[in-house]
């Protein structure tokens, strides 16, 4: 028998708490930032595939200077 | 987490996209599952390809990451030539990148991943990954809001391959310049060596695919640490911490605009949420158990994982962003980020050793 499987629930644990907190914070990141944002514009919706749209990105990239 | 239930959520955060943000985000989302999924499944590691060719002289890594590289190029060149309003990875080339790839390259090895690395790593539920994401945000949101301070050192305008030479010659440019590190690269390994596997070179053709689907429904190249400044720069100014208004990078209209706006709306955050969920959907069937990590290797590698937020911005990009959007889309600073990156890497590899990570 492998360490790893040697390990007991109550090791593994602490890691299962860690990707609860991670997923939960995440999730409620989404979440609240979805209420306190201003409701998006659906009648504005940016074209769906870019090329051949003639109209340039408005993403940011991490490229970018400004 | 059980991939069947797994997949109904991804199919219904899909549907919420679809009718409360936009189509474009929706179809993004997906392209971002397709890369986590690719990067996880395949372990598609920038930084462990990096430390296999420094430590054991193993080539088959950067060899990917070569292929990953020129493919996409090859891809994306053309299109970018062929509909104007599809724009390159273009960085200026500066001190701020110079210092900022260095420090880049050094702090991945000691986080054991890049932008991607730290995300894919995150949703495959690593402890240390998982830690690190949240000090990337902050540290990828403060090196952007220096970043008026870090150009005033020194920079001069982004170089375009595409649009200087059209994407002809920079193609050829861009493919002679990979075969010309991979001379070198055989120069260090020597002869008799494995170059290339069938994990690294699915990895590479599904990412090199999956990038392109990203220029040409975004009409950027893909990126990883714009998405995760913003999530901490609105935050902080939620928090009142921060205000954007007279800040060089924030206070400009377009970024100022993506601040206003919610996260979702975001292209390069609805790709790091798929890149996540896409982890996650392949850790429903990953085994093996991760060695504990000490309290001292924990705070190294927070400290490491905030440093390389903020020298990701410091120099415009990841090696997502900079290296592989950088060099496939023409823009020179993709090319200076390479080795400067990899004399980071260099330390870096040592430091990860001399604390036994």
């Amino acid at each position: 028998m492998t360490a790893s499987e040697h390990a007991s629930p109550s090791k593994r644990s602490p890691m299962m708490v860690l990707k609860i907190i991670f997923w939960v914070a995440l999730v409620g990141f989404l979440s609240w930032d979805w209420l306190a944002s201003p409701t998006v514009d659906l009648r504005n919706e940016p074209p769906v595939i870019a090329a051949g749209s003639g109209q340039a990105p408005t993403g940011g990239h991490c490229s970018m200077a400004k | 987490m059980k991939r069947l239930p797994l997949a109904a959520l991804m199919a219904a955060f899909f549907i919420f996209l679809l009718w409360s943000v936009s189509v474009r985000q929706a179809l993004l989302f997906v392209v971002g599952i397709g890369l986590g999924a690719t990067l996880a499944g395949a372990r598609f590691g920038f930084t462990t390809g990096w430390r296999q060719l420094i430590e054991n002289r193993d080539p088959r890594g950067v060899t990917g990451q070569a292929l990953l590289l020129g493919l996409a190029a090859l891809l994306a060149m053309p299109l970018l030539a062929s509909y104007p309003e599809l724009t390159a990875a273009l960085g200026p080339p500066s001190i701020s990148l110079l210092i900022g790839a260095f420090v880049f390259g050094l702090t991945m090895q000691i986080a054991d991943g890049c932008g991607s690395g730290t995300l894919y790593k995150a949703g495959l539920g690593i402890p240390l990954n998982m830690g690190i994401l949240p000090l990337f945000a902050i540290g990828s949101f403060m090196g952007s809001a220096h970043l008026g301070d870090w150009l005033s050192l020194g920079q001069i305008e982004p170089i375009g391959l595409v649009d200087m030479l059209g994407a002809e010659k920079a193609l050829a440019i861009t493919l002679a310049g990979l075969a010309g590190a991979l001379i070198v690269v055989r120069l260090w390994v020597g002869p008799g060596k494995t170059w290339l596997d069938g994990t690294w070179l699915w990895g590479a053709v599904a990412l090199a695919v999956l990038a392109t689907l990203n220029l040409i429904i975004a009409g950027q190249p893909w990126g990883v640490v714009y998405g995760f400044g913003l999530w901490a720069a609105k935050a902080a100014q939620a928090a009142s911490w921060f205000d954007p208004t007279g800040n060089m990078f924030w206070g400009q209209e377009g970024n100022a605009q993506i601040l206003s706006q919610t996260v979702l709306l975001d292209v390069t955050s609805i790709t790091n949420i798929g890149i996540l969920a896409g982890a996650l959907w392949i850790s429903a069937k990953a085994t093996g158990a991760q060695k504990p990590l000490t309290k001292q290797q924990w705070i190294i590698g927070l400290v490491a994982g905030f440093l390389l937020g903020y020298s990701s911005r410091l120099a415009f990009g990841c090696n997502v962003g900079a290296m592989l959007s950088g060099v496939s889309t023409g823009s020179l600073h993709g090319w200076i980020w390479i080795p400067l990156a990899f004399l980071g890497t260099l330390v870096g590899v040592r430091l990860r050793r001399r604390y036994q990570f």
